[in-house]
């Protein structure tokens, strides 16, 4: 019995072995659309819990990745359309999520998070999905609910921005050595 | 290959990035905690004792015929070894997870292997001699042969390393030699990995995987033999087999060891040879029935097509076009076979044109001169000329438009005159007055992307593009700008884009490549 059986049948155990092996990507999603680890750590929350809620009702387990996936892009969304009352929040974060900018918050960041950061909000999201998760186009184009050929151009665009940014990066923390 | 080292730079980088923040680690935590608590909450059932005993006999009986049961599916003789394989699964399950890790490393290690430009890796050694073994050109690098033993063996063993380096190295009295690539771009996923079989301590995993092959999509599915060597498990035998958008079963012909062939290339050779020797016995040419597509004159058009194009245009041994080959390659009617036809098949069958043969451009090209600057364009669309008694007295000012239409689509293109800005030394600085007259921020991504970029030949002028918005998804609009001697040359170019049926747009756009690679300067 697979792992994703035995948390639908209700075994904890299976389900925290589950999003151990997930929660890293889940992170990476939420941090990718909500842009800052206070939002995203809101919303990972929010996913985590109506995915154990709703495990049972996942019918193929070979869906789960992409299952799973939607639910932390829509709780994402979720809780973006909720703030959106806080438009100041909303504004503040397009003003400062500019191309130079790291995310508005002061915490740590890897490498990725800060070249992650740099790319526009939807190449971003699929860059994440795709390297991070390793979903195919195919799938991104469903998860996403567009076009595959959009799926494509963004991820070749974000291959080839994230590229030049790591390598700049590179270069000048080497420079700085 | 550019692609392919750019993905496997980001990969290793992502490798690396598997570390969530504390906040995060914490969220987890206190959600298992929560999920365990939830669990603890018992119920109290006051019940008699006698009813207590009848339940648990019960429990005990269902309990018995349940392992009895899964003991007999499991093929297991007894109760006691069923057990152990129920505890023995979450061993596997752990032991799974360890080698599925490996064998997605290995998944991408070996397309990177098959695809990439390898001597940019390992250092060419300009100064030696090539060596052409076979079809093979192989290069000396820099780097000895030992370290890509130490780099893939810790992963492959014995005949299998031998096979996969093999494919692309050579040992030369330890010095190692890289040969050239097929220069093939591919895009690849990995759809699902699972354990099929276990022989003898031999574990057999399927790996299917979706690759885009000049976009085209191709399911894929290849089996790793796996053995566990010490506390780790190494690969001891990779088979391949590519499919075409559907389903075949797999069997032992048609797997072949640690290659990577959309079609047999002896195959190829030797049905050349046979259709020429017809076609000697015939004494008749090889001209036939035109099917727009069919490059290699099989009777269909498909991805074979495309890569047969693709392979005779670099020169490939064995890939060459008969007389109606050439004809029915020649897919936008150019007159030229080049590797733009094949990227139409692939459109094509990817359902981005309806027809073959698709119009790349017009046909018959008129001269302009225009402030600053001379070029050509399509004689049958419209030019207006814009205050033309005060050319080249209003610098920047918009000075012609030309309009028409190329395989459906509408566009315009506005050429603007030359205008002198002191601050402008260069591409850079032209960019970054740009974004400043925009109110944009200006960064090393601003314009990037254009034409001819680096190039330093009048006759192919550097351009630089940038995207602007036009609030209207059917709309486009960019800028293209060429700078020399502080003298700033604008071209606006507007057109229409149906993002929902966005078919023969490439190849109406050549148009204004064509246009935009027409133009030179005039002194000013």
């Amino acid at each position: 019995m697979s792992i994703i059986s035995k948390a639908k049948n209700g075994d904890k155990e299976a389900f925290t072995m589950l999003i151990e092996e997930y929660k890293v990507i889940i992170y990476k999603i939420a941090l990718a659309i909500m842009k800052n680890e206070d939002d995203a750590c809101d919303a990972m929350q929010e996913a985590l819990l109506s995915i154990y809620e709703n495990l049972q009702s996942l019918k193929n387990n070979k869906h789960f990745k992409t299952w799973a996936i939607r639910i932390v892009i829509n709780k994402c969304y979720h809780i973006i359309n909720k703030n959106k009352l806080n438009s100041e929040k909303i504004e503040k974060v397009k003003s400062e999520c500019t191309l130079n900018d790291f995310y508005e918050d002061n915490t740590e960041k890897t490498e990725m998070e800060i070249a992650l950061s740099k790319l526009d909000d939807d190449i971003r999201l699929v860059i994440v999905l795709y390297y991070y998760d390793g979903i195919s186009t195919k799938d991104i184009a469903k998860i996403l609910d567009i076009p595959k050929g959009t799926v494509q151009s963004r991820l070749q665009r974000g291959r080839d921005k994230l590229y030049h940014i790591l390598e700049t990066e590179e270069v000048y923390d080497n420079a700085k050595k | 290959m550019q692609k392919n080292k750019m993905d496997k730079y980001i990969r290793e980088k992502v490798e690396k990035d598997n570390k969530i923040p504390l906040k995060a680690e914490k969220i987890v935590g206190d959600f298992e905690e929560m999920m365990l608590m939830k669990e603890n909450e018992k119920k109290v059932i006051r019940i008699s004792l006698r009813t207590f005993i009848a339940v648990a006999a019960s429990f005990i009986i269902i309990a018995f015929l349940g392992v009895n049961m899964y003991a007999n599916k499991l093929g297991k003789p007894n109760v006691i070894s069923a057990v152990e394989a129920l505890f023995k699964e979450d061993v596997v399950d752990e032991e799974n997870a360890k080698i599925e890790q490996m064998l997605r490393k290995a998944f991408f290690d070996i397309r990177y292997l098959n695809h990439a430009d390898l001597t940019e890796e390992y250092g060419k050694d300009v100064s030696a001699e090539v060596k052409q073994i076979g079809k093979k050109t192989y290069y000396k690098t820099t780097s000895k042969y030992n370290i890509v033993e130490e780099k893939y063996g810790k992963m492959f063993m014995d005949e299998a390393l031998k096979n996969l380096l093999a494919r692309r190295f050579l040992d030369v009295d330890g010095d190692l030699y890289v040969c050239d690539t097929e220069l093939e771009e591919i895009e690849v996923s990995i759809a699902d990995i699972q354990r099929v079989n276990e022989e003898d301590g031999i574990y057999t995993y399927e790996i299917e995987s979706i690759e885009m092959v000049y976009g085209q999509e191709i399911e894929a599915t290849t089996w790793y033999k796996v053995k566990r060597v010490g506390d780790s498990y190494k690969i001891c035998a990779v088979s391949f087999l590519q499919e075409e958008t559907q389903n075949v079963v797999p069997n032992e012909e048609n797997t072949i060891d640690v290659q990577e062939e959309v079609i047999d290339e002896k195959e190829n050779m030797i049905n050349q040879e046979k259709e020429d020797n017809k076609n000697k016995e015939n004494g008749s040419s090889s001209v036939g029935k035109t099917l727009y597509g069919d490059a290699n004159c099989d009777g269909e058009v498909n991805l074979k097509d495309s890569v047969y194009i693709r392979r005779y245009v670099v020169g490939w041994e064995g890939y060459s076009l008969t007389e109606q080959g050439k004809i029915n390659a020649d897919v936008n009617m150019d007159g030229k076979i080049e590797e733009f036809d094949a990227n139409v098949i692939s459109e094509y069958l990817a359902g981005n044109y309806k027809k073959l043969p698709v119009k790349a451009a017009s046909n018959t090209w008129t001269e302009k001169n225009v402030p600053g600057m001379k070029l050509k364009y399509p004689s049958n669309w419209a030019v207006t000329e814009v205050n033309r008694g005060a050319w080249n007295f209003q610098q920047g000012e918009l000075a012609c438009i030309f309009e028409g239409e190329n395989n459906g689509y509408n566009f315009k293109v506005s050429i603007y005159e030359p205008y002198y800005d002191s601050n402008v030394k260069d591409f850079e600085s032209m960019l970054r007055t740009i974004a400043e007259k925009h109110g944009e921020v200006y960064n090393e991504f601003y314009g990037s992307t254009g034409y001819n970029i680096g190039s330093t030949d009048s006759n192919h002028l550097e351009w630089r593009e940038i995207m602007r918005n036009t609030n209207n998804d059917n709309k486009k609009m960019k800028e293209c700008y060429h700078t020399w001697g502080g003298w700033v040359y604008k071209i606006v170019i507007d057109y229409d884009y149906n993002p929902s049926d966005p078919s023969g747009f490439t190849t109406a756009y050549r148009v204004i490549d064509e246009m935009i690679g027409s133009i030179k300067l005039k002194s000013y």
